[in-house]
């Protein structure tokens, strides 16, 4: 039997401790490091990051500042562009207007004088006045009138036969009726307006020149028909 | 190096197992950590990114319905504030070019203030003033005058007209229009 050496196990246990002792502070050291490295590598990162949002923010508090002017400035001129659109409205009404009296021009027979039109905007009639030189003149032009679509009903209010230094003419007044946005798109007459002398030209007398009564006008005149003697 | 031969023990060892374990414990918690800080700064970098990316869309998008809005509004007249004095210049001047007399031109009634608002966009608040315009002139000419009521450059609408003719070749012309002024604060 081998006799036990107890000096020499406890060298043997001794350098076993020393041999694990050692190797788990070198992993805990090398743990402590990779930590650490982890950390510096972490700062470095957020140092970066954070610089890298920084600037991000600043570029995008640029880009929505632009954003708010971009958009304040769209705001005025859409207000702007409404306000242009409701004066566009405002003169689409004044134009509906001025087509129904282009209309009414563009519809006078030669043989017949208007001698005043006026509307009623809140009833949407007009009142015409004037003299025709025979009652088929008149009747041409009441005819003329109906025919058109912008207008509705076209009433004869009044026609007497009168003389004046032995020619006679009938004067005569007449309510139209004015359709609903008929005239906005009216007819014959809407693109007249706008050239002035379209409005005298077509229709062959100046329209509101009604002849005069003391001294009728020359039969020769302009585009007026001969007026029918007195008999 | 002097060394204890008691630090070898095995109580030791057992010692530094534990120990061991705490630091890797701890240094897996510290990473953990650091990492997901390092992750988050990435992920708000990308969020910065991401967001600036879309203000810088929507800023180019904005800024080119601007300046088509722009472009649109400089093709139009230039912005009027309306107003009597305004318009009886303005009349005054295309009657001149028309040779149309423009004999009187009339307030009626008082100013109505109204809030204007058209596409749901506010345009303030304006007076509305009804104007009688009174004048004779060449029937052509004076329709010439009216013609241009329908791009008046301003808010102007004609409500009613009377044509009267007269002797001669003449006509004279009583119109009633409402035309629109700025109510602005000072007034």
């Amino acid at each position: 039997m081998k006799p036990f050496n107890l000096a020499e196990a406890r060298i043997v246990e001794r350098n076993y401790c020393q041999t694990h002792v050692t190797r788990r502070l070198r992993v805990i050291a090398l743990m402590i490091l990779l930590t650490v490295m982890v950390y510096g590598a972490s700062f470095v990162c957020k140092t970066m990051f954070a610089g890298e949002v920084q600037e991000t923010k600043s570029k995008l508090a640029d880009a929505q500042e632009r954003c708010v002017e971009a958009k304040r400035e769209m705001q005025v001129l859409n207000t702007t562009l409404a306000e242009r659109k409701w004066q566009g409205q405002l003169a689409g009404e004044s134009g509906r207007w001025l087509s129904v009296i282009d209309s009414v021009v563009g519809r006078v027979p030669p043989d017949v004088w208007l001698d005043s039109v006026k509307n009623s905007a809140a009833e949407s009639t007009l009142d015409i006045a004037g003299q025709a030189s025979s009652f088929e003149a008149m009747i041409a032009f009441i005819d003329a009138l109906r025919c058109s679509e912008g207008f509705g009903e076209v009433r004869l209010e009044s026609a007497k036969i009168a003389s004046a230094v032995s020619v006679t003419y009938v004067d005569f007044t007449l309510g139209v009726s004015i359709k609903e946005g008929g005239q906005a798109n009216a007819e014959s007459g809407a693109g007249a307006m706008a050239a002035p002398s379209d409005a005298s030209s077509g229709v062959g007398v100046p329209p509101s020149s009604p002849p005069d009564r003391g001294q009728p006008e020359p039969p020769t005149r302009g585009g007026v028909p001969e007026v029918r003697e007195s008999t | 190096m002097l060394r204890n031969p008691k630090l070898y023990s095995p109580e030791n060892v057992e010692r530094a197992r534990y120990a061991q374990i705490g630091v890797a414990v701890l240094a897996a918690a510290i990473s953990a950590y650091l990492g997901f800080t390092a992750f988050s700064g990435v992920r708000d970098v990308c969020n910065a990114r991401r967001v600036l990316s879309a203000a810088r869309m929507e800023s180019g998008q904005l800024s080119r319905q601007a300046a088509a809005l722009k472009k649109e509004e400089a093709r139009q007249s230039k912005r009027s504030d309306g107003g009597v004095d305004a318009f009886a210049l303005q009349l005054s001047r295309w009657a001149n070019e028309r040779g149309v007399t423009v004999e009187a031109i009339t307030r009626q009634g008082t100013p109505v203030a109204s809030d204007i608002t058209v596409d749901n966009a506010s345009l303030g608040t304006w007076d509305a003033v009804k104007v009688r315009v009174e004048g004779r002139g060449d029937f052509p000419q004076v329709v010439a005058l009216l013609a241009k009521l329908r791009r008046p450059g301003m808010p102007v609408q004609l409500e009613s007209f009377a044509f009267q003719g007269t002797d001669t070749d003449v006509v004279r012309f009583d119109l009633m229009l409402t035309v629109y002024d700025r109510k602005t604060q000072a007034s």
